[in-house]
């Protein structure tokens, strides 16, 4: 790359306000010149439908404690979990749980697609709708780059959705204006994608991985030759779709480079990762999205848990979420969800466990971490945005006062209610992005004079 | 500052990086190294002699240590730009003096050569810092093209032969989706490579589009998918042996007619070969073939449209389109397909080659209304900017019961502004006043279709039901729904997708009737004819109709008291609003550039660009908060002008009261004024904005503004001055056919402008 076309190249991307260069290139180049990055922090996003009933997650001792008026915030490692959630009691110090916020910019009913966190309002029934900004999952992917630089992993894709495996496109996540990130929805195939290039599945995908590079170099060298037939005022335009692959064939090599690294930490692959059955397809996802850390493939992950239609038979349940969130079934809804919850429970003590076990800095890996289990559709079945319940696991490298807390924000309209814009403001400030507030503002409570719209001081450190 | 070191910093490692993972030919040697460091020096005899001469004469007297206008202050100004001082201070005078911003008109001005002179010092101490202005990348988009100077453009006395830059233009998306499926089965799972930027305005601009690695990931995940179908059917892909050469060119050469849409050259086809003959060689056929048929599919020309120029050049300097580039040319100006049958065998056999073969086929395409040409109502769409209406979200209670769940109130006043535009655009008469006066709107729903086909069928039981329906009645119901035939239904009518096949058959009518029985459960025929979904009750508020007050059946339009045009339809008004409140500001704005060719510079990045919260206030009067001073330079060009439209409410209802936040009313204040026009009977007072657009219609220069706008859209591209003569063309046309859309649009596709192609020099391009 010679110094010139960098030049025009960072001239142009000024008026075509695209960004020329990844923000992973841009990282490679940091490190290249000594100028590594600290301890990456990760994030891991895992999103289920149907609702997060605020009642189900706090502990006992918690229950019926007023705080329609003021945030009600305590330590939470000396209190009991609700029994549903007792896989968590071992990484209680790093847990937390936070309730109150309200998202009435978003969409209510089954999903509020984008809304949840790209916090507006978006989609129908069966459509996620316009896409108007990159989600706040995948702006701290911007801020935390890897090879991977985001990676979705899905178990089901829309909210209502029957289909099955595959790249899907569940509407939850997007990288920017009209780009939805994809997710993988087959295990076996986000393991060759994620880990392909040092170990595989089958041959083919190992193979593959080495003969991609011929494609970039065949495409590299193209580019160059057109590029001379081009009048000299338009080379602007080869150069950027030339560099673009330039990009790949670095992120090839990067891959190459880290081969043993991957290698070592590539799950074992067993049939776990062609299972039809959902509750093992889930736990492939998450040994995927651990190892995907561990290895250092990516920073972030966001997994699409299951969704309304789906049903978890291998935990004995007869109904889908959608029957479950109208009360259907041979069980009351509360009992359907303790189970299902006592499921996802031991999914993410699972994930923690292994993070915790990888030494990094002075402590381990899930102090850099950051676990957010949060809901498409808020506080319940039909969501209403009154409250959006999140149940975060990790230190997240002790950028927020929230391990070991447990906080309840006043209700909504109240004085001093806030809302998941303050909520996801929070963390891109804590992470490195300091924008004065993210997404939508509820404009009721502008009216009212009770929005805030910024930063929940209370978790800035 | 810290900023600015920051980006140098990572400007070096970059260059350092990709120098350690690149091999080293790409490099420079040593002797540029060399130049480039002698280079850096900084000029800084040539800014004693005549810069730091020229800021204290036409400069120092506002920007000067005593008297600090607007924090801006050249005492002490740093000549040396590659240190990176002052950098920002030097990129602004760069632009005020090029958009003749500064010195003020009522200050003492330079002359041309010498705010030449300091430009060109500027960008060449730019260019040794290793950085650049973005302004020349600004000129270059849409917002920029009024500074091209209007009275120069419309005078008559530029006698140069038009043309545009050679060029390539990234592919745009609705062309992607509909070429897409001759990728083959994988392309069910393609994504759209091609994004434009979500805002408002002209969005498909040549000079700023640009494949990068956004785009290319999407085409590389569109490229596998496809390629993994594609080798299923392959022969070569399932063999084992070596094919030969003539079996793999003749795959090749299959693959590559369907996606980059022409014969691969011979070199192209012997490059693609080698690619497969190495690849199968470490990996097998089946995995070569793969990474050839994706190769082709990333080919540079199903990403960028190449219009270079290929035909005959002229003595001036230019050369005309050839005819395929002609023939693509004017297919994606009309369409969103590739060129058809006509056009590629008029090129073929030589009958596109000039002007009037143009004219030929752009006359021919725009008369075969069989033809869809969804870029001519997709211009008015992004001009007057009403169909972003539906992403200004309106608070459902504050509104008195805008919908958004199931359909969206917004979207729907959207298609009605479409309907709107399209039945002027049939007419073709007077386009451009019609749009803007006309007082005649159709408001329409899903039901409005029904209703009026179940009304049809009341009127004309007896035949219906005899299963009779003569072609004069079916003509009728035609007239009745606007209609020049049943393949028009669904481009004008948001429909069911159960009622989009309709054709006037007696069935197809029958069907209707039984759904309306079935639906409503009812026989009263009140109720049958006029009731509405109550999903659609409210829906006429913003027409000031009550719930009853209409049924929207066809034959329509509506004629609207203190309505006048697009500017007063509620999809543009809602389009041009705040969640919560009117917007005089970018409304006024708007009138300023797209109607006045007006420019308003950024806002300074010094103001706090926040209404002031007042409950005892209006809008208006919250806002005299801009008539201060130092705001009022640039704020008198745009809020007498938004005022006017006070007279609606942000949902687009007319009001002589305005609701104050907290409980309360106060008389609207919509009076105004238009300047600008330079023309007497129209600049004046005005009372509302009635008046207001009645005297912009009137307007010569208001006419020319948006035949400019029409010239940017369609050429992808902003005007130069070399553009007088097709601007004048046009206008001219336009004129002496009645003010047809049709004759202007015919005269701009075959102008020298859009069919002639020369090359310059990027740096000669915009440097003083």
């Amino acid at each position: 790359m010679n110094f010139t076309r960098r030049d025009t190249l960072k001239s142009l991307s000024l008026g075509a306000g695209s960004f020329l260069l990844t923000p992973f290139l841009r990282q490679v180049e940091l490190q290249a010149a000594g100028n590594a990055l600290a301890i990456p922090n990760r994030f891991v996003f895992v999103v289920k439908s149907s609702g997060i009933v605020p009642d189900g997650i706090t502990p006992e001792a918690f229950k019926g404690k007023d705080s329609s008026s003021s945030l009600f915030n305590r330590d939470l490692t000396n209190v009991l979990l609700p029994s549903s959630m007792q896989a968590l009691e071992p990484f209680k110090d790093q847990l937390s749980i936070v309730q109150g916020l309200s998202g009435k910019m978003c969409r209510g009913g089954h999903s509020s697609w984008f809304g949840m966190m790209g916090v507006y309002m978006t989609g129908g029934e069966f459509d996620a709708g316009a896409v108007i900004r990159a989600t706040a999952d995948a702006e701290l992917a911007k801020l935390n780059p890897a090879p991977f630089n985001h990676v979705g992993l899905a178990i089901k894709g829309k909210a209502l959705s029957k289909a099955y495996g595959g790249t899907m496109y569940p509407g939850i996540t997007a990288v920017g204006p009209g780009q939805e990130l994809p997710f993988q929805g087959s295990p076996d195939i986000a393991y060759e994608q994620l880990f392909g290039s040092a170990v595989s599945a089958s041959k083919r995908g190992e193979k593959r991985f080495r003969l991609q590079k011929n494609l970039f170099d065949f495409m590299v060298d193209d580019i160059k030759k057109i590029k001379k037939a081009i009048p000299s005022s338009e080379q602007g335009k080869m150069d950027a779709y030339l560099n673009s692959f330039e990009e790949l064939q670095v992120r090839h090599s990067k891959l190459s480079s880290m081969k043993d690294q991957i290698a070592a930490n590539a799950p074992g692959y067993t049939d776990k990762f062609t299972s039809t059955v959902e509750e093992v397809r889930q736990e492939a996802q998450f040994d995927l999205a651990s190892a995907s850390l561990i290895a250092g493939l990516t920073n972030v992950v966001t997994i699409r848990l299951d969704n309304v239609d789906m049903t978890y038979k291998r935990l004995g349940i007869d109904k889908h979420n959608h029957g479950i969130g109208h009360n259907e079934g041979s069980k009351t809804q509360d009992e359907y969800r303790n189970i299902i919850r006592t499921h996802h429970s031991e999914l993410l003590a699972k994930m923690a466990k292994k993070l915790r076990a990888v030494p990094e800095g002075d402590g381990n890996m899930l102090d850099n971490t950051m676990i957010v289990f949060l809901s498409d559709s808020s506080d319940r079945h039909h969501g209403s945005g009154m409250e959006w319940p999140y149940v975060i696991i990790g230190g997240g490298g002790g950028k927020l006062k929230l391990p070991g807390r447990y906080l309840r924000y006043p209700k909504y309209g109240e004085k001093g209610c806030r809302t998941i814009g303050d909520w996801w403001t929070t963390l891109l400030n804590a992470y490195g992005n300091p924008i004065k507030y993210y997404g939508n503002e509820d404009l009721v409570l502008k009216q009212n004079g009770s929005s805030h719209a910024g930063p929940l001081e209370e978790l800035m450190v | 500052m810290i900023k600015k070191i920051h980006t140098s910093v990572l400007f070096v490692v970059t260059v350092l990086t990709i120098s350690s993972l690149f091999s080293p030919n790409l490099f420079s040697d040593e002797t540029d190294k060399k130049s480039r460091l002698l280079s850096k020096l900084a000029d800084k005899k040539r800014f004693d002699e005549t810069i730091l001469p020229f800021l204290n004469e036409f400069c120092a007297g506002c920007h000067s240590e005593t008297k600090q206008e607007a924090d801006v202050v050249f005492s002490g100004i740093s000549f040396d730009l590659a240190s990176g001082e002052d950098m920002e201070l030097w990129k602004n005078v760069l632009k005020q003096l090029h958009l003749e911003e500064m010195p003020p008109a009522e200050s003492k001005q330079p002359e041309q050569y010498q705010k030449d002179a300091v430009m060109l010092w500027i960008n060449s101490e730019l260019k040794k810092s290793g950085n650049a202005s973005d302004l020349y990348t600004k000129l270059e988009s849409p917002g920029f093209g009024n500074y091209v100077n209007h009275e120069k453009l419309f005078s008559g006395e530029i006698r140069a032969e038009p043309f545009s830059l050679a060029r390539l233009w990234r592919t745009s998306p609705r062309v992607f989706d509909n070429v897409k499926s001759s990728y083959g089965k994988g392309s069910k799972h393609f994504r759209q490579p091609f994004l434009l930027e979500d805002k408002i305005g002209i969005k498909d601009y040549a000079n700023l589009l640009f494949a990068d690695s956004a785009v290319v990931s999407v085409l590389m995940s569109n490229a596998a998918s496809a390629a993994d179908e594609l080798i299923k059917d392959s022969a070569i892909a399932s063999s084992s042996g070596s094919p030969s050469d003539a079996k793999l060119d003749s795959a090749i050469s299959q693959h590559f007619r369907k996606v980059v849409y022409r014969e691969p050259r011979k070199d192209e086809l012997n490059n693609y070969s080698i690619l497969f003959r190495k690849t199968a060689e470490e990996g097998g056929n089946a995995e070569a073939m793969r990474l050839v048929l994706m190769a082709v599919m990333l080919h540079h020309e199903s990403v960028y449209r190449v219009e270079i120029g290929l035909g005959d050049s002229d003595s001036f300097g230019r050369r005309i389109l050839s005819g395929t580039e002609m023939a693509f040319a004017i297919a994606y100006a009309l369409t969103d397909r590739r060129p058809d049958a006509t056009l590629l065998q008029a090129a073929a056999t030589g009958k596109l080659n000039n002007s009037k073969d143009a004219r030929y086929q752009v006359t021919r395409m725009l008369q075969d209304d069989r033809i869809e040409k969804p870029r001519i109502l997709r211009f008015f769409q992004e001009f007057f900017g009403y169909a972003e209406a539906h992403k200004v979200f309106k608070d459902e209670d504050r509104s008195g019961g805008f919908a958004y769940y199931g359909e969206n109130y917004p979207a729907m006043y959207e298609k009605d502004a479409d309907f709107f535009v399209m039945n002027i655009l049939e007419k073709d008469k007077d386009v451009f006043r019609q749009l803007l006066t006309s007082d005649e709107y159709y408001i329409l729903n899903r039901a409005t279709f029904r209703n009026t086909v179940y009304d049809f069928y009341k009127k004309n039981k007896r035949q219906l039901d005899k299963g009779q329906l003569p072609e004069s009645k079916e003509k009728e119901l035609l007239q009745r729904l606007n209609l020049k035939g049943w393949h028009e239904l669904n481009k004008k009518y948001n429909l069911h997708n159960f009622n989009k096949g309709f054709n006037g058959s007696v069935a197809a009518i029958k069907k209707i009737v039984d759904e309306q029985y079935s639906w409503m459960n009812t026989k009263d025929e009140n109720v049958l004819l006029h009731r509405m979904q109550a999903l659609y009750k409210k829906y006429p508020m913003v027409y000031d109709l009550k719930d009853e007050e209409q049924d929207f059946l066809l034959p329509q339009p509506y004629k609207r008291p203190h309505r006048a045009g697009m500017l007063t339809h509620p999809a543009w008004l809602i389009a041009h609003s705040l969640n919560d409140s009117t917007d005089p500001i970018r409304r006024g704005k708007w009138v300023r550039e797209h109607l006045l060719g007006g420019v308003i510079p950024d806002i300074p990045i010094t103001v706090d660009a926040s209404i002031p919260e007042n409950h005892n206030k209006t809008l208006r009067e919250r806002l005299f908060k801009t008539e201060q001073q130092e705001c009022w330079r640039c704020h008198k060009k745009m809020n007498p002008l938004g005022y006017a439209f006070e007279m609606y409410d942000d949902f687009g209802r007319y009001r002589t009261a305005e609701k104050l936040t907290k409980g309360g009313t106060k008389p609207v204040n919509a009076n105004g004024e238009l300047t600008g026009t330079g023309e007497k009977n129209v600049d004046g007072d005005v009372k509302n904005a009635l008046e207001l657009i009645h005297k912009l219609a009137q307007s010569d220069k208001v006419r020319q503004n948006m035949i400019r706008h029409v010239f940017r859209y369609f050429m992808g591209r902003n005007e130069m001055l070399t553009d007088s003569k097709t601007l004048i063309a046009a206008d001219q046309a336009y004129l002496e056919n009645g003010g047809s859309f049709n004759a202007l649009l015919i005269s701009i596709l075959s102008s020298d402008s859009f069919l002639y192609r020369k090359t310059l020099e990027p740096t000669t391009r915009h440097a003083p």
